[in-house]
């Protein structure tokens, strides 16, 4: 069947190999010869450098340098950074210092790849004062300290007497819930370039999710300017000032980033490099360094209480989340921002503690903070809707929020009794067989639900829209493609605006001299820089019409310019008379652009709540011996707005259930306690989804208006995807076995040893099983 | 050393780094960077290539041994003619960032010649061995889906060769 929808605007240069990512850009593109860098990372966590042994490494032909904490450029401070990664508390090669296991240690620069990275395998390091490293929570028990801010969101909340309410509950439920750590592992590894100017600015190539958030980081550490840091950034932010400074970045399309492309250590690296060495360079990571180069999800053990009234009403949540962050930088998983806005309840106290382990610094992850939180709820909800002898579902529906709990504000829309409806039919929840039934093979069966939520923010982003003379339009907006299909959405929103077909629509994006744009960030991009470029199209059209009605030669002459409006190319009148654009243009006197600034109060002051909400359906199969689970069907309905682009806001969707499914079942970075490092440091060993794993999947918007709140009717999408599959696969398990699984991912081994709560049944015989065999005894590690 | 290859049916004749992989030839000597490095150890297909006509990871083929006929995503089309493939990768939003998206491309190819796209699930595990974070597993399947309804064995057949 031909599909109708419209393909992405770089879809040809995907599927043919031509389109340019960092690591593909040769001399010929950039202007300028580079030589290749590569990074050395220590092996040890915690301790100093006492040598650095390079002669073997300088001996390697085409070697041309090798940077160290001993000749590098010292860096002036960086931060505080919105990113709040580590390059805010931590900067590269500025002292002998060792903070975690993978630490960058040298740079080795050659004339070609193999033998840079060659030379950096024979780069010798050795290290005096080495501590054993604490890189769990449970080992850093005494470091744990409360924070004021979690992400964006705050650290702690109160509503009520949230601790006396739940004592007083008719059903409480009091429970930990684990989540382990993990790191993006998108595709693409990281490679950045970095060529001085004349002027002592620094032209650079990179990946990144936030241009001009990458730059102020670059622009701080080496003194280009942004002195008065965040205020400067704030200035551009808000003022969304084009002035590009002395760090040009050209940001090129991310081969997958998921929160990882910011603020990166190696694009310093490159900078840091080239100046050092008087010529350009081309810094090249392997697979196993972006386990420590780049930032990842933190590990977080909340415990939760929640109280249920005798009306079946929640009348508390008590949530305490413990979250572990790096040697550096700043960022927390903003655990405890969903679970309070999720459902109607009386009262709630949240307070993050946060400890500091011996490891990379923490940082963004597609999901942040709400993927934990709603995987520790989610399940909360399943198990008081079994202790209270209630459909999950219907549990779900009794404590719909009608107005958002934390603030008390309507929402703008909100359509998550419609996604629980159209869900349930398309999974046959209402029909769905007995929990722990066998199929035709004799595995057990399961079916678990769960809600889900994104909470799309529009953040400050400017865009500037010209008409050319030809009846075309430019756009320009520095906004990142990092897969979400932001390009085409833009051309799309570019296009209605102004009423021309999508072929007469030119997107500039890549360089930081064009107008400040907002981040691919917390599903908020497309949204915050889609206002922008509508507001321009506005003012444009409205200062076309207001001249047009003045001049006497032509159709439309004292027509009343509110009655005028474009269409596919063609000024309409309220009569209907119709006239090429460019055929107007050609006598507009000067060019036709406008440079719009929206998104300043962060859309705070809006008198409306606004978040997507979702709900996800999935059916398992679990083997009754094995405990072997395979996800059989997963389907989701999601109520996000108006939907701009169709094709790629579905594969993001779908995109998002797959990794929430990697979430439940694979995806753990494992670390040696001892040595603290990434023990699987590889695509073959950190897991997660391929092709085979993927269910039948389905899924749906649901229509709905969002206009109140903004006219363009957007919300974000990027994460509702992301964040239910966890506790819906979680609660199919629970009812296909019987057995409550309280940490991600559902290790095999939690899944055997789990006691059931269905004592006659297969899997509680085997649970038991297990219960007998003697606990090993821990290898002593000398 | 020296050494002949025929890539996409080009002849190169070039001095050879006996360490080199095929693909690091492909992307750094030959600057046909349309294969990506995803991870350079077998684990994430981004890099795989033919030769001869069946799938191969080129980070895993030191240069050297290279025996045979080699087609990269560049060789599968001419100019603006896609191959029917591509053209169902494009039509189904078979990818997003598209990085993955030549290898996914290249196996899929490979994947039906080799007879294994018969059913859903054959298709799935035939196309396991190609990572795509972003995860747009579905439209991958449905892009090979369609590019098999579309095309007799026959035809299907005469692609590949050609």
């Amino acid at each position: 069947m031909k599909n109708t929808k419209r393909v992405r605007v770089e879809g040809r240069s995907k599927v043919t190999g031509k389109r340019i990512y960092v690591d593909d850009l040769r001399p010929e593109d950039t202007g300028f010869d580079f030589d290749i860098a590569v990074p050395v990372t220590s092996r040890c966590a915690v301790g100093k450098i006492s040598a650095i042994d390079t002669s073997a490494a300088t001996h390697v032909p085409g070697v041309k340098f090798i940077m160290t904490y001993q000749n590098a450029p010292k860096l002036k401070k960086v931060g505080p950074l919105i990113s709040m990664v580590e390059v805010g508390g931590l900067l590269p090669l500025q002292d002998n210092r060792i903070h975690y296991f993978g630490q960058c240690v040298a740079v080795v620069v050659a004339d070609n790849l193999l033998a840079a990275q060659e030379a950096a395998r024979l780069v010798k390091v050795s290290y005096t004062d080495t501590q054993t490293p604490i890189v769990t929570l449970a080992q850093a028990q005494s470091r744990l300290r409360k924070v004021k801010r979690a992400g964006i969101a705050l650290g702690k909340l109160t509503k009520g007497d949230a601790k006396r309410e739940y004592e007083a509950a008719a059903v409480q439920l009091d429970e930990t819930y684990h989540c382990a750590p993990h790191h993006h592992n998108a595709i693409e590894i990281g490679t950045a370039i970095a060529n001085w100017d004349d002027d002592g600015g620094v032209t650079v190539y990179a990946a990144t999710q936030w241009h001009h958030l990458e730059s102020l980081g670059i622009a701080q550490a080496f003194g280009l300017g942004f002195n008065q840091q965040l205020f400067d950034f704030a200035i551009r932010m808000l003022v969304g000032r084009a002035k590009e400074g002395k760090v040009r970045l050209n940001n090129m399309m991310s081969g997958g980033a998921f929160g990882r492309n910011l603020n990166m250590i190696h694009v310093l690296l490159a900078a840091m490099a080239a100046k050092q060495h008087g010529k350009a360079v081309k810094i090249v990571l392997s697979r196993a360094q972006t386990y420590t180069m780049y930032a990842y999800r933190g590990e977080v053990n909340q415990r939760l209480r929640v109280g249920v009234d005798a009306q079946q009403h929640l009348s508390a949540i008590v949530q305490e989340p413990q979250v572990a962050i790096g040697a550096a930088g700043d960022f927390v998983e903003p655990v405890g921002e969903a679970p309070m806005q999720l459902y109607a309840h009386k009262s709630h106290f949240l307070q993050h503690r946060v400890a500091r382990l011996d490891l990379k610094g923490t940082g963004w992850m597609r999901g942040p903070g709400i993927s934990s939180a709603i995987f520790a709820v989610e399940s909360a909800m399943d198990e008081l809707a079994h202790k209270q002898g209630l459909d999950p579902l219907e549990f779900r529906r009794i404590n719909h929020a009608d107005v958002n709990p934390e603030n008390g504000k309507p929402w703008a829309s909100k359509s998550l009794l419609a996604c629980y409806d159209q869900g349930a039919t398309m999974i046959g929840w209402q029909t769905r067989p007995q929990g722990g039934s066998y199929d035709a093979q004799g595995q057990l069966i399961g079916y678990g639900m769960a809600t889900s939520f994104d909470l799309g923010r529009q953040f400050p982003a400017s865009a500037r829209v010209t008409l050319n003379p030809d009846g075309t339009a430019t756009v320009a907006v520095a906004a990142a493609e990092i897969g979400q299909g932001i390009m085409s959405a833009l051309t799309t929103i570019a296009a209605e605006s102004l009423g021309l077909p999508h072929k007469r629509i030119t997107l500039q994006t890549q360089h930081t001299k064009l107008p400040y744009a907002a981040g691919s960030i917390g599903s908020t991009g497309t949204f915050s820089n889609g206002s922008a470029i509508y507001e321009a199209a506005l003012a444009i059209k409205a200062r076309l019409f207001k001249w047009l009605v003045k001049q006497k030669d032509v159709t439309f002459y004292k027509h009343d310019p509110s009655t005028l409006h474009i269409d596919n190319g063609e000024v309409v009148g309220g009569d209907g008379q119709r006239v090429p654009l460019e055929t107007i243009l050609a006598y507009y006197p000067k060019p036709l652009s406008h440079h719009a600034k929206t998104g300043r109060t962060f859309g705070m002051g809006s008198k409306f709540a606004k978040a997507s909400f979702g709900a996800i359906f999935t059916g398992v199969a679990v083997d009754p011996l094995t405990m072997v689970m395979k996800v059989k069907r997963m389907v989701g309905a999601f109520a996000c707005g108006r939907i701009i682009e169709p094709l790629p806001a579905c594969n993001q969707i779908l995109g998002g259930m797959v990794w929430g499914m990697g979430q439940a079942l694979f995806e753990e970075t494992r670390l040696d306690p001892n040595e603290g490092s990434w023990v699987n440091d590889s695509l073959a060993e950190a897991l997660v989804s391929t092709n085979a794993d993927t269910p039948e999947m389905d899924m749906v918007f649901v229509e709905e208006d969002d206009t109140v709140a903004h006219p363009l009717g957007m919300k974000g999408l990027a994460e509702v995807g992301l964040v239910g599959p966890a506790p819906a696969i979680a609660n199919a398990f629970y009812d296909a076995t019987g057995k409550r699984l309280r940490k991600l991912p559902l290790l095999l081994e939690d899944r055997l040893t789990t006691p059931s709560d269905r004592k006659d049944s297969l899997a509680s015989a085997v649970a038991a099983e297990f219960a007998r065999l003697p606990v090993p005894t821990p290898v002593e590690v000398v | 050393m020296k050494k002949t290859f025929v890539i996409n049916q080009t002849e190169h004749t070039l001095e050879l780094d006996p360490r080199m992989t095929l693909l690091d030839l492909l992307r750094e000597d030959l600057n046909l960077i349309g294969t990506r490095k995803g991870c350079d150890f077998g684990h994430c297909g981004a890099c795989t290539v033919h030769i001869d006509g069946k799938r191969v990871l080129s980070c895993l083929k030191l240069a050297a041994t290279v025996d045979g006929e080699v087609t990269t995503i560049e060789g599968i089309s001419q100019d603006s003619h896609l191959h029917p493939m591509q053209e169902a990768f494009l039509v189904h939003d078979g990818y997003q960032c598209g990085y993955c998206t030549s290898g996914q491309i290249m196996s899929a190819i490979a994947c039906v010649n080799e007879g294994k796209a018969t059913t859903r699930e054959d298709i799935k595990e035939a196309m396991s061995g190609n990572l795509c974070r972003c995860s747009a597993y579905t439209n991958i399947v449905a892009a090979i889906e369609s590019y098999c309804n579309n095309h007799t064995d026959k035809q299907v057949a005469e692609q590949v060769a050609s």
